[in-house]
Order: C-alpha cells, then sequence, then structure tokens
C-alpha cells in the first residue's frame, strides 16, 4: 500500500517538473520576444490577446494585454479606425449596482502586465459606424506616456 | 471600488471576494478553495450567495411586478415565469461589456444544453435605459443574442421599484463624453429557482464554462444548496 502510495507521489512530482519546464520555456521565449524589439521606441510594451467582439449595435469593447518589461508607464488614449471615440472604462460595482467609470489614464505597472478583461476593464468603443463581424479586424492606436504610439490589429470574435 | 454601507452588502461583497479568489485557483487545484459559494452536501454552484449581515444565506425575493414588454403586451413577473428558472438581470443596450457578455454566454449555454431543460429556463433583461432602449431596440438587441429573451421596459416608477427589491439602489446617469452617457445595471444575474427565489446571483467575471454547469443543474432540480 505504501509503495503505491509512493507512486503517486512521483507521478505528482512528475507533472510538477513538467509544468515547471513548460512555464520556463514560456518564459525564456517571452524573453526572447522582447528582447528582438529592443531597438525601437516603445519596445518595452508588447500588445497581446487583442480582440473586439461582434457588435450587435454602435457600441463594441475592445480588450487587450500589455506587457511591459519596463519602467512603469500610463496607457493615455486609444483610437481605432472602427468608431468615433474609444475611451477607458473600468466596471465599477457598489453593492448590487454596477456602473462604469471613464478613466483618464490606464496605469501599467513596472515589469509586469495589465489586461482588458470581459467584466473588468474594457475600451469602450462609441459610435461604430459599420458592424463588426467575425474574421474583421480593427486598427488600433494606443498611446503611452512613456511608451510612446503603438500600432496593432485586433480581431473580431464572435461571442 | 467602492461599498454600500449597508452591512447586507458587505457580506455579498465578501462572498463576491471569495468567490472571485476561488475562480483564480481554479487553474491549479481547486480542492484549497471549496466550493465559492456553497458549504455542505450539496451540489458546488459557481455563484456567489445572497446574505445577511451575519453571513447566513439571505435569499433575494422575485419582485411582484407586472412590466410592459418588447411586443407591449403586460408580462407578470411571478405568474409569466412560474415553475421556470428565471434568470434575471437589469441592464441596457449600450452597456459594451457586462451586460452583452452575459447575454451571450447564456444563449450558448442554452444552445448547448437538452432542450428540455433548456426549455425551463426563462431569461428576462429589464432595461435600466427606456430612454434609449425603446422595445424595437431592446428587441433587436436581445434577438441578436436569443429571440427567446424576454425584454422588459419599465416606466420610471416601476424601475424605481424593481431596484429597490432587488438592492440596486436607484438608476443615474454617468457621462462619458461625446454626449453618450453610461446607467449603472445590476451587479449580477439574479437566479430564480422555482420557488421564487434567488439563492444565488452571478457576477460579471462568470465564466460560459460555470454557466454550462450550474444552468442545467438548478433548472432541472431545483435549488439545493444549503
Amino acid at each position: 500500500m505504501t509503495r503505491r502510495f509512493d507512486f503517486r507521489i512521483l507521478a505528482v512530482a512528475a507533472v510538477v517538473v513538467i509544468i515547471g519546464a513548460g512555464i520556463f520555456v514560456a518564459f525564456v521565449a517571452g524573453g526572447d520576444d522582447s528582447g528582438s524589439t529592443a531597438a525601437t521606441p516603445g519596445a518595452n510594451l508588447t500588445i497581446t490577446d487583442a480582440y473586439v467582439y461582434e457588435t450587435t449595435n454602435d457600441v463594441a469593447s475592445l480588450y487587450f494585454t500589455v506587457k511591459n518589461s519596463g519602467p512603469e508607464d500610463s496607457l493615455l488614449s486609444v483610437s481605432t479606425d472602427a468608431s468615433d471615440q474609444a475611451s477607458i472604462h473600468q466596471d465599477v460595482t457598489e453593492g448590487a449596482s454596477s456602473s462604469m467609470k471613464m478613466l483618464e489614464d490606464m496605469t501599467i505597472p513596472a515589469k509586469g502586465e495589465f489586461s482588458f478583461k470581459p467584466g473588468v476593464d474594457h475600451v469602450m468603443l462609441t459610435n461604430v459606424q459599420k458592424p463588426l463581424t467575425a474574421g474583421m479586424t480593427v486598427n488600433v492606436q494606443a498611446t503611452f506616456a512613456k511608451g510612446g504610439t503603438i500600432t496593432f490589429g485586433a480581431p473580431v470574435k464572435s461571442r | 471600488m467602492t461599498l454600500s454601507r449597508k452591512p447586507w452588502f458587505l457580506s455579498l461583497f465578501a462572498l463576491f471576494v471569495i468567490a472571485a479568489l476561488a475562480l483564480t485557483a481554479c487553474g491549479s487545484d481547486s480542492k484549497s478553495g471549496a466550493a465559492p459559494s456553497v458549504s455542505g452536501a450539496g451540489p458546488e454552484y459557481n455563484g456567489a450567495i445572497p446574505t445577511d449581515n451575519n453571513g447566513k444565506p439571505k435569499p433575494i425575493e422575485k419582485p411582484n411586478i407586472v412590466i410592459n414588454d418588447t411586443s407591449g403586451k403586460p408580462f407578470d413577473l411571478r405568474k409569466d415565469t412560474e415553475g421556470s428558472l428565471l434568470l434575471f438581470f437589469i441592464g441596457y443596450t449600450h452597456c459594451p461589456d457586462i451586460c452583452p457578455t452575459h447575454m451571450a454566454d447564456i444563449a450558448a449555454t442554452l444552445k448547448g444544453m437538452d432542450p428540455a431543460a433548456a426549455a425551463k429556463v426563462k431569461v428576462v433583461f429589464v432595461t435600466s435605459d427606456p430612454e434609449r432602449d425603446t422595445p424595437a431596440v431592446l428587441r433587436k438587441w436581445l434577438d441578436s443574442f436569443n429571440t427567446s429573451y424576454i425584454g422588459l421596459v419599465p416606466t420610471a416608477e416601476q424601475l424605481n421599484k424593481l431596484t429597490t427589491d432587488i438592492g440596486m439602489g436607484p438608476v443615474t446617469k454617468t457621462e462619458i463624453g461625446n454626449g453618450d452617457y453610461a446607467v449603472n445595471h445590476a451587479a449580477y444575474v439574479l437566479a430564480y429557482t422555482s420557488d421564487n427565489l434567488a439563492h444565488i446571483v452571478y457576477p460579471g467575471g462568470v465564466t460560459r464554462d460555470m454557466w454550462a454547469h450550474d444552468i442545467p443543474l438548478l433548472a432541472t432540480e431545483g435549488w439545493k444548496g444549503a
């Protein structure tokens, strides 16, 4: 019985080692990525996981992650080719009520990352002129205090 | 994040925090966190439990109210949802994030469910922005998720009663630039089981997988929690 138990521990340990190795590989790969763009301005910041949901009316939400390998920065403004306006919003909950708060800027922590996520924070696109459907790409310009302006594409996803 | 001064919400909020922590832990090992909301022998649910200020579960009663639906017909919230699992939300169509996310995730869950169980679910969306959400606007928006969703367009008085009944407080407008405005909405979807009580509520951040687990359970078995 005890021997069998030992095997289980071994199996768990093996899984832990494999996961650890995966994280290490991901970490090294991530490091390589940021390294390759180090020569350009704003190289401390990398945008990943950008997307916009299909629209049902003239408002849409844009989500993305900013990875920062440098000092603290802040996202000052966002514009897109799909909307007249893009504003940084935070979902604020008070008791049983939720609302949105418009933020002047969003802090991107030093050596860290910030994600816009459904139900938490989002960039609200207002006056979206053309319906957005899956397969389209919204072109986004995000301006940071230190990192300058970064242009990226956000694919439109169906819900 | 600000808290209401009412102690009732403090406990509810605390449970949300616990739920959020448990969700974060889900990826690695969910054993340590136990169920985010329910302990004891019943099934594990993914939402949060409304409690009184002693931490004792305090279900929210289904509001007793009749409001016109998007076709202009009166909808009796109690009579017309009797025996069903009612997923109830107060929101608005210009809400870019939480409202459409909940509506889309619930629609996906219903689509993937056993049709007999899905038939026991009624989704009622009450607009907190009747000024912009005319019956036609609300209908079109709901139809983009699921044509069986029920949309209600309340008068100011009815809206006031509803938000008071579920403890949401009055609806207020916030300017968000360019003449556009946001209004507040319910912080969660209330799940009323066939006993006309919401023993459990679902805040933003609840994922499609969580809905897929909880909706069939609540629709077919009713509330089995502590």
